[in-house]
């Protein structure tokens, strides 16, 4: 296999992660920034910027899983992070609209409801991958007919839907029993609506009967850091939900086609998403709760990374490292890379949903052009820059590129000029990235890990 | 019933003659995929300078009085005018896109050479968008407006009535033009020697050039070929729809994409039938599905994700096995 087939090059080297300075310095950093925010001692519009860093950081570095690590080439990080992000805006989003109009932040203390909705979120989901694994039975019972028989299926089913959506979506209130897609539409929504009020009910319901002392500790600060804990992971579950019927079906595709499966998966999100009521179509959702600022950012940026560290310097991880660099090799010797593909989207779609939720609260507002194909593109940008399979790298390329276009804003006009040139210039003169493929960590400090070439 | 039937056949005329502009772009990303493995992203692009080029060039006949024009000579020579200047600038612009921008990753890892296609994209997208306001004007090279295109030829805009179907002059002139431009691209490619050359370079470059090929300049000639065809698609997407703008390019590269990928990407028939198929898909569910103008860009992403899944290598490619 030639060296320029290759799409990525570099292996991934470093010592334990006691030693990745990164880490340490964004572990000390956060508790004195999340103190300094509250004191609100910093300049608003540095402060914005300081939020942005922190969640481009988690959102390259879990980008860098897919593409540097396990060696697929991901253009749709933005959809996941979509996902993520109105997964996790909806329910907040809800929950204000049901309570009365007090103080945004307070009203956040149902940990049980969002709770719920995720709960029935995974029934619902169940139940559709269950239809889907029927529907994709017919569609091997046909492809043993021939690929006519497909064909013809696939055409009927097709038409079936056009028709069905098209005579529903005429309707107000529930459509007729007989257009299955539009009731299952209908219901859905219907559902998710149900689901999020019977919520808030019932956690009142289990308050009353708690004793006393219980019942106040859910309605305090515990409460409230539980709900924006729930719908967090929420989101971000939603988001590798979203990665696993994504990473599914691109597993038979290599290189660029990878790139364009992705790059349209995200579209088709941006579609649905658009055209969804519920989640406010093209105008978006706004009026969520802004509880996001430094601590959560940073604290979640600071688990992303731990969490790719170690799963890249991990068995699993090495597999991964194999599978990019020779996926024959790799599976004469036993490793499944099905497993590791799949695994690298899922996780890294959990945190860039995970990354979304908190946009959501942070912009208190989200609308479908903020996850567009050109956030996707400043990603793969951010993973390029920083070399593949490389975290410092990651980490000082997600602040080198949220920094550089506000920097440049003094040349207003000509800011995303100069952007594209520096990229076009950068690809030219060190497409490796900056620093190669390697971490970077002081010579003495690297341990008996390899050393990098 | 004759109704929908004329509605049927509007919509067929209107779709054949977007996906006959379609053709002409995916076959400029079929080619050149097929001697670089690369998805030039900034060929969408060059259709938008060349629809940029061919407002200019309109604006300056207008401006000096050639046109509208009486004599039919005048306006023949009006035509020609409109559509070689574009495909002149067009042709040096994606000559120099590859010199400079692709050449030199050539050895390098795909990835690279991916990113700076993206690159020169966004430069040529925000390069025609930016305004310097100086000394109270604004100057720019078009700005982020979109202008109308100036009509040169005032019979492209009677309608002719056949029945129920309203037909502009431009659609036949689109599929007529597309025809031919594919007929000769076909000549080309079997019976000259580039275009052996070419096709060689596609199958195996390494063997091209131990025959004697030189790659560099059959790469070049490729781009070339490619970008002339998407000028001539902006020219023809400018004064079917006569909306100019710097974003123009973004949708109908990417579907362009899809048709090609449709198609079977590195087969230049397969880009034209791609092209064909996906025009008419897409204005038939605008047509004829409720609400169907808002999944208008949603049909193209699905039958990517469509053919990616049952058959990746496209309706008119060869299966692609991986030895081992």
């Amino acid at each position: 296999m030639k060296r320029s087939d290759q799409l990525l090059p570099g292996p991934a080297h470093g010592s334990p992660w006691a030693s990745f300075w990164p880490l340490l310095l964004l572990l000390l950093l956060w508790p004195i920034g999340s103190f300094l925010q509250n004191a609100a001692l910093f300049d608003p519009y540095f402060a914005r910027i300081i939020c942005l860093v922190g969640l481009n950081i988690t959102l390259a570095v879990s980008l860098q899983l897919i593409n540097g690590i396990s060696g697929q080439f991901s253009l749709g990080h933005a959809g996941f992070m979509a996902v993520g992000a109105y997964m996790a805006a909806y329910p907040a989003h809800a929950m204000l609209a049901t309570d009365a109009k007090d103080a945004h932040l307070r009203l956040l203390t149902n940990p049980l409801a969002p709770l719920l909705f995720y709960l029935d979120i995974a029934v619902v989901g169940l139940c559709v991958v269950g239809i889907c694994w029927l529907l994709f039975g017919v569609f091997r019972l046909l492809r043993r007919l021939g690929n006519w028989a497909m064909a013809v299926g696939l055409l009927v089913v097709a038409i079936w839907l056009l028709t069905d959506m098209a005579m529903g979506s005429g309707q107000d209130g529930a459509p007729p029993p007989y257009l299955v897609w539009s009731s299952l539409n209908y219901w859905l929504h219907a559902l998710f609506d149900a689901l999020l009020a019977r919520g808030l009910p019932m956690t009142h319901q289990v308050a009353a009967m708690l004793p006393g002392a219980v019942a106040d500790v859910l309605k305090g600060p515990v409460a409230y850091f539980l709900t924006c804990l729930v719908l967090l992971i929420g989101g971000g579950l939603c988001a590798a939900g979203a990665g696993l019927l994504i990473g599914i079906p691109v597993l038979r595709l290599r290189g660029d086609y990878l790139a364009i499966a992705t790059l349209g998966f995200a579209e088709i999100i941006a579609v649905l998403i658009n055209n969804s009521q519920p989640l406010g179509g093209a105008l978006g959702l706004s009026d969520i709760p802004r509880f996001a600022g430094f601590g959560w950012i940073y604290g979640v940026a600071i688990l992303t990374t731990i969490a790719v560290w170690r799963l890249t310097h991990s068995a699993r991880g090495r597999a991964m490292l194999a599978v990019r660099e020779d996926e024959v090799a790799a599976s004469a010797i036993g490793i499944d890379p099905a497993h590791s593909r799949i695994m690298a989207f899922v996780v890294g779609a959990f945190f860039a949903g995970v990354a979304g939720a908190l946009f959501a609260h942070f912009e208190g507002y989200i609308t479908p052009r903020h996850f567009q194909f050109m956030r996707s593109i400043e990603l793969v940008v951010m993973v390029t820059l920083a070399g593949a399979g490389s975290l410092s790298g990651t980490i000082l390329a997600a602040i080198v590129l949220t920094v550089m276009p506000e920097l440049l804003r003094s040349f207003s006009e000509w800011r995303m000029v100069i952007y594209s040139l520096l990229l076009i210039i950068m690809m030219l003169l060190r497409p490796e990235g900056l620093l190669g493929g390697r971490e970077l960590i002081p010579r003495r400090w690297r341990g008996d890990a390899d050393v990098s070439a | 019933m004759s109704d929908f039937l004329s509605e049927l056949l509007q919509q067929i005329v209107n779709g054949l003659s977007l996906g006959a502009i379609y053709a002409l772009i995916a076959v400029g990303y079929t080619m050149v995929y097929g001697v670089l493995r690369l998805i030039n992203f900034a060929h969408g692009d060059v259709f938008m300078i060349g629809a940029v080029v061919a407002w200019y060039t309109g604006k300056l006949l207008v401006r000096t009085g050639h046109a509208p024009a009486d004599s039919a000579m005048m306006q023949v020579m009006l035509v020609l005018a409109l559509l070689l200047v574009p495909v002149l600038i067009c042709s040096v612009l994606g000559f120099t896109i590859e010199r400079f921008a692709y050449r030199p990753l050539r050895n390098r890892p795909r990835l690279a050479s991916l990113i700076t296609a993206i690159g020169v994209s966004m430069l040529l997208e925000y390069g025609m968008q930016t305004e310097v306001a100086a000394g109270g004007a604004k100057y720019s090279l078009f700005g982020p407006t979109p202008q109308g295109m100036p009509s040169i030829l005032p019979w492209m805009e009677n309608a002719l009535q056949i029945g129920n179907v309203f037909i502009v002059p431009i659609d036949p002139i689109i599929m007529g033009l597309t025809i031919a431009l594919m007929v000769g691209l076909s000549l080309i490619i079997k019976y000259t020697r580039m275009g052996m050359a070419i096709r060689a370079v596609s199958h195996r470059v390494d063997t091209a050039a131990l025959m004697g090929i030189n790659v560099n300049k059959v790469i070049s000639q490729t781009f070339i070929l490619g970008s002339a065809l998407a000028a001539v698609g902006g020219v023809l997407w400018a004064i079917k729809y006569t909306k100019v703008e710097p974003l123009m390019g973004l949708m109908p590269g990417i579907k362009a994409f899809v048709a090609a990928v449709l198609g079977g990407i590195g087969n230049i028939y397969g880009a034209v039938l791609g092209g064909l198929l996906l025009g008419l898909v897409e204005v038939l569910v605008e047509g004829f599905v409720v609400g169907g103008s808002q999944y208008r860009d949603g049909v193209a992403f699905v039958i990517l994700i469509a053919v990616l899944l049952i058959k990746p290598s496209g309706l008119l490619g060869g299966s692609t096995h991986e030895k081992v």
